[in-house]
């Protein structure tokens, strides 16, 4: 394990909501109660600033933190490209960071459509989608 | 509103006080600084039972420069010092205000009187990321396994006392409160155990703030069937650890840690037949 995990798990980067946030979604399991809330705040098609918070395990929040990392202050054709880059990645990797990276993306992709929605004249406070696959998928094996 | 900012300073005091003991190395120190914890921690449970009652909303936001960390002991017991002192500027004249600041104005003399002992201030190795198990010899994949555990089960720990804490104080029979209080103290013992292991490693780190989702409790039949399948997902990360690690006494532990979470499962079919 190298230390910039041990530093993403210490200290997960851009935890907690944003004050300005223009879209928040949530990735959720109803099964296991576990989720990502995930907050952003645009700008002329830019993510400006961007939070997470989550109830899951290690791996969410690494994934989480790194992700957050890598799109925040890029625009969003460019977050868009790397959340897909980062699902072909954990594809190739055990069913549970595929799990964990599934409820990050998609938390991200609900801010998204949030956004969109609120664009539109909605007055919903969030915007979820649930996911069937299960962060302690090992657990069970 | 004063008392939100009042109830969120003195959970950053609890948590404050239990990290101070966990990083730091004298054995009299730690252990006084954790009875300490324990206090702030029943006046937080106190002053959540106060606001629930009088309908004033509070919540388990933490300020974002909080933090646990420090190279000096000397350092955390000045930066406790002065939270402590802005905090009494906060309190009102009410019985339990009174209780709150007597209690601290011991613990002040008692920090004061650490900083006369120079040998107290050396440096904290449990924010130091070595990584290093002094009590026995672990090879990378042991420690990257530990490492793991420590780090999510510290944080399930936090979040199950805040979590058990919340329904306490909206318990509405003597026994789920007896059944939530012998889940927190559980739940306290294993911080303390996990939370000393992080800083003997010098990974010590503060839990994630807990988001509002996570202790809003709408279905409490469904947070408590969640809760059982959680604990079993815990003994067997517990029993997973066990069996990754060749340490014998460390192994011990883990299945010790085990065998509690069992019961556990036990209180929350108890609590589960209360609804």
């Amino acid at each position: 394990m190298n230390q910039e995990i041990i530093e993403h798990l210490m200290h997960p980067r851009n935890y907690g909501p944003l004050e300005n946030a223009t879209g928040i979604g949530v990735g959720h399991s109803e099964k296991t109660g576990e989720f990502v809330i995930f907050y952003i705040e645009t700008e002329d098609n830019n993510l400006k600033n961007v939070g997470y918070a989550t109830n899951g395990c290690h791996d969410t929040v690494v994934l989480g933190s790194m992700f957050t990392e890598m799109i925040k202050g890029s625009d969003l054709n460019y977050a868009k490209a790397a959340a897909e880059k980062l699902r072909e990645r954990v594809a190739e990797g055990p069913q549970k960071q595929q799990a964990c990276a599934h409820m990050v993306l998609s938390a991200f992709d609900a801010a998204q459509i949030h956004e969109r929605q609120r664009r539109n004249g909605s007055a919903e406070e969030l915007f979820a989608i649930e996911i069937a696959m299960e962060c302690e998928v090992e657990s069970h094996d | 509103m004063i008392e939100t900012t009042l109830f969120r300073q003195k959970h950053q005091l609890w948590l404050r006080m239990a990290f101070m003991s966990f990083s730091v190395n004298d054995p009299w120190v730690k252990n006084r600084l954790y009875e300490f914890s324990q206090i702030e921690f029943r006046h937080l449970k106190w002053l959540a039972q106060s606001l629930y009652e009088n309908h004033i909303p509070y919540d388990y936001e933490r300020d974002p420069q909080f933090s646990c960390e420090s190279e000096s002991f000397f350092s955390l017991i000045h930066t406790t010092i002065h939270e402590m002192k802005a905090l009494h500027l906060l309190y009102q004249d009410t019985p339990l205000y009174e209780r709150m600041k007597h209690d601290e104005e011991y613990m002040l003399g008692t920090l004061h009187a650490y900083l006369q002992k120079l040998s107290l201030d050396e440096p904290l190795k449990a924010f130091n990321r070595s990584r290093h198990w002094e009590d026995a010899l672990l090879s990378p994949s042991e420690i990257d396994a530990l490492t793991l555990f420590l780090f999510e089960e510290l944080y399930k720990e936090y979040e199950l006392i805040m979590v058990y804490f919340y329904c306490q104080i909206r318990a509405t029979t003597l026994s789920q409160v007896t059944y939530f209080q012998d889940l927190i103290d559980e739940s306290h013992f294993h911080l303390r155990s996990f939370g000393n292991m992080m800083a003997k490693l010098g990974i010590l780190a503060l839990p994630r703030v807990l988001h509002p989702r996570t202790y809003n409790i709408t279905d409490m039949e469904k947070f408590l069937k969640d809760g059982i399948l959680e604990e079993e997902n815990a003994k067997e990360e517990c029993r997973k650890l066990s069996g990754a690690i060749s340490d014998e006494k460390l192994s011990r532990f883990f299945e010790f840690i085990n065998y509690q979470e069992s019961y556990h499962i036990e209180i929350m079919k108890k609590l589960l037949g209360e609804m």
